[in-house]
């Protein structure tokens, strides 16, 4: 199966980021020892322009991880056409061990990723780069996290064999059931409906105080990151029945297919984005000795924020369009 | 909205003129760019023409067997093909969730003359008059037939039966056609020694999609010899044989990609004194490294990004339009009486985005640290 053209992209794409981090990694060792805007050493000059390069390195290597993670979840929905029992991705990933470590770990270095590059921008609105220390500190844990990523994903792609029988969504996510995923989809509409509402609206709130007044990113990157489980918990509830207009069919991959508007892309995208982006204004409060955003960089945290927002009020439009245009009624 | 938008726009406004800048720097050495430039488009078209061929013939498989049976039931003697009788045929009816039995007609011809095989079969509806016969194109392209000809085989009992040429198939249907003969079950039976009763095989409907698989449990049940073909096996069988094909040439290319993406970071390390003066220059007048760096990755971006644009589009026309004479053989197979067929135009996003991980990311990847290597040059090194 490794002779698929998607499989070879997505390890040529690993390759490529992994050199590119591991050229940066000395570096940023030295940065973490060595940093001090304050003094004149020949060393903190080479530092400050050898910083530039690896940013956009990092930079580079942050894109490559963002589509990476869209390419893995469309490659394991288009390859479930190869595996007997296999209807989206989860027969995909199910058809081999590891597949779904493999998809977790591509889902956080996507987060680590856009987290790094929002705390990058910031860092360089500020005269001193107050952040450039911690943000290079944050690469030494990135690539080893890197290197597990593309090795499981390997070691996944490795095991996939075309005559496997696989189990789909059914079992998965089958609210009878006693794993977690059961647990979820058995998860009463109602409940459901509220907390997804509750935590939509918090999340809403806080990126409207980063977005007038600069402070709180902290707040907003926590709710944002408990919105996240909360939304997907209320999408394989009871998103994913309006759209499949079944009660009992609650798989959150069947809705990334073209039968379904690729809906499940208008779900996942904005909420995903929305949450990476609140995680690093987060992220870059954390890392600043204020615990704040530091000042020079308010004015893009703000904008940054409106993005938020902006995001989260297009994912509220989806998911009301969902519920709306639906056949199905789950309550009276 | 607004506040944003005027907030957004310096920032656009600054990529511009980056971009403007790039674009006329990159005019100014028109020779340097041009040869790298034509290498680059050639590695698309060959990378994107493989990727748009095996995804056309791809769709093309997926159409074809979507008319095809849901479950055909061939029976094996000693591991090989056999022929089927009318009790087997009753045996299966009983089958709960089995729409229609078609017994099927069918079988292979070698012809000396022109060293191919045809495939011979009765229609099980409308099949044509007896002593007439219905020809694929290829047929009657390499023997020379036309609708009125007399065309003779040798049958299995030694002698030769003529039959006359009834019709012949649309060009539009070669891909299924090309070497097919429709005849009535009076000629095709003493032609391929089928006796009376038995048949090539079966094909059965099953009214519930989801329950072929167990259809197919039952027939093996009834029918131990038998060996069930299911059309989703046929089609995962024709994915996995296309992406197996299209997946190893992709590898190969992988090498020219490499060679290419070393050539791209020796051409990049190496700076012209021209403009090495022009980044002095740039510096001298208050660039920082960032913004010498920005306008280079510019550079690389315009280049690829025209690159992979020319060269998609020309492996489009190439697979498309002038139906793929560079990969016909590789990727579609070998046969005598090989259809002629052009592919109906299909481009898959995501294929564009996998494309776009072979081709553009490596070669940017190849241009930063040479790119950043001209940015941090001192000025006054430079013009001195």
């Amino acid at each position: 199966m490794i002779f698929q053209p998607a499989i070879l992209a997505l390890l040529f794409a690993d390759l490529v980021a992994i050199l590119l981090l591991s050229w940066t990694l000395v570096l940023a060792y030295r940065v973490v020892r060595h940093w001090d805007l304050h003094r004149s050493t020949a060393l903190q000059v080479r530092l400050e322009r050898q910083t530039v390069l690896a940013a956009t390195l990092v930079a580079f290597a942050c894109l490559t991880q963002g589509l990476s993670l869209l390419l893995l979840v469309h490659t394991a929905d288009a390859l479930s056409e190869l595996f007997t029992g296999a209807m989206c991705a989860v027969g995909t990933l199910n058809a081999a061990p590891g597949g779904f470590i493999a998809l977790d770990l591509r889902i956080g270095l996507f987060f680590l990723a856009a987290s790094w590059l929002v705390v990058h921008l910031l860092d360089g609105r500020c005269p001193d780069y107050p952040l450039t220390r911690a943000k290079f500190g944050l690469l030494l844990g990135w690539l080893p996290m890197s290197i597990l990523a593309a090795w499981w994903q390997g070691f996944y792609f490795l095991g996939l064999k075309s005559d496997v029988i696989t189990s789909c969504c059914g079992g998965l996510f089958d609210a009878r059931g006693a794993s977690f995923t059961a647990e979820l989809s058995g998860w009463p509409v109602r409940p459901a409906m509220w907390a997804v509402g509750i935590s939509w609206l918090a999340v809403t709130a806080a990126a409207l105080r980063v977005a007038l007044s600069g402070n709180g990113a902290r707040l907003l990157a926590l709710l944002a990151a408990i919105n996240l489980l909360v939304m997907e918990a209320g999408v394989v509830s009871f998103v994913s029945s309006y759209v499949y207009e079944h009660p009992n069919h609650h798989c959150p991959f069947c809705m990334l297919k073209v039968d379904y508007q690729a809906i499940g892309y208008g779900i996942h995208g904005p909420l995903f984005l929305a949450t990476a982006l609140s995680l690093g204004l987060g992220l870059a409060a954390q890392l600043n000795p204020t615990r704040d955003i530091p000042d020079p960089a308010r004015p893009l945290a703000r904008r940054l924020a409106h993005v938020v927002l902006r995001l989260s009020g297009v994912l509220a439009l989806v998911l009301v369009w969902v519920v709306q245009r639906s056949h199905l009624r789950l309550m009276e | 909205m607004g506040r944003t938008g005027s907030l957004m726009s310096p920032w656009i406004e600054r990529q511009a003129a980056f971009i403007d800048h790039a674009v006329r720097a990159m005019g100014r050495r028109r020779a340097h760019q041009i040869g790298l430039w034509l290498v680059y488009t050639l590695l698309v078209f060959l990378l994107a023409s493989v990727m748009l061929f095996a995804h056309a013939l791809r769709h093309e498989a997926r159409l074809l067997l979507r008319d095809a049976p849901e479950l055909v039931v061939q029976r094996l003697e000693g591991g090989r093909h056999a022929l089927l009788s009318a009790a087997h045929l009753e045996s299966l009816r009983a089958i709960r969730g089995v729409g229609q039995i078609v017994p099927r007609l069918w079988g292979y011809y070698y012809d000396p003359i022109s060293r191919a095989n045809y495939t011979l079969m009765t229609p099980h509806d409308d099949p044509p008059p007896p002593g007439r016969m219905i020809i694929g194109a290829g047929i009657a392209r390499v023997r020379g037939l036309a609708v009125g000809d007399l065309f003779s085989l040798k049958g299995g009992d030694g002698k030769s039966h003529a039959l006359t040429v009834h019709g012949t198939f649309s060009s539009a249907s070669e891909l299924i056609s090309s070497d097919l003969i429709l005849m009535h079950e009076a000629d095709l039976r003493p032609l391929l020694s089928i006796p009376e009763g038995w048949y090539t095989d079966l094909a059965l409907t099953v009214a519930q999609p989801r329950e072929v698989a167990k259809v197919a449990e039952k027939v093996m049940q009834r029918l131990p010899e038998a060996r069930p073909i299911l059309r989703a096996e046929l089609l995962r069988t024709y994915h996995a044989l296309f992406d197996w094909r299209e997946g190893i040439l992709l590898t190969l290319l992988s090498v020219v990609l490499l060679a290419f993406v070393i050539l791209v970071w020796d051409k990049a390390s190496g700076l012209g004194a021209e403009e090495r003066r022009e980044i002095g220059i740039l510096k001298a007048i208050g660039w920082q490294t960032g913004e010498v760096l920005a306008m280079k990755l510019w550079e690389g971006a315009i280049l690829s990004l025209s690159a992979f644009l020319v060269g998609y589009v020309l492996a489009y026309l190439h697979i498309f339009v002038a139906p793929a004479p560079l990969l016909e053989a590789m990727l579609k197979g070998w046969a005598v009486l090989y259809p002629a067929f052009v592919l109906p135009p299909r481009v898959d996003g995501v294929q564009v985005l996998t494309l776009f991980f072979f081709t553009v990311f490596p070669f940017i990847a190849a241009m930063v640290i040479p790119a950043w290597k001209a940015a941090v040059t001192d000025p006054d090194a430079v013009m001195r």
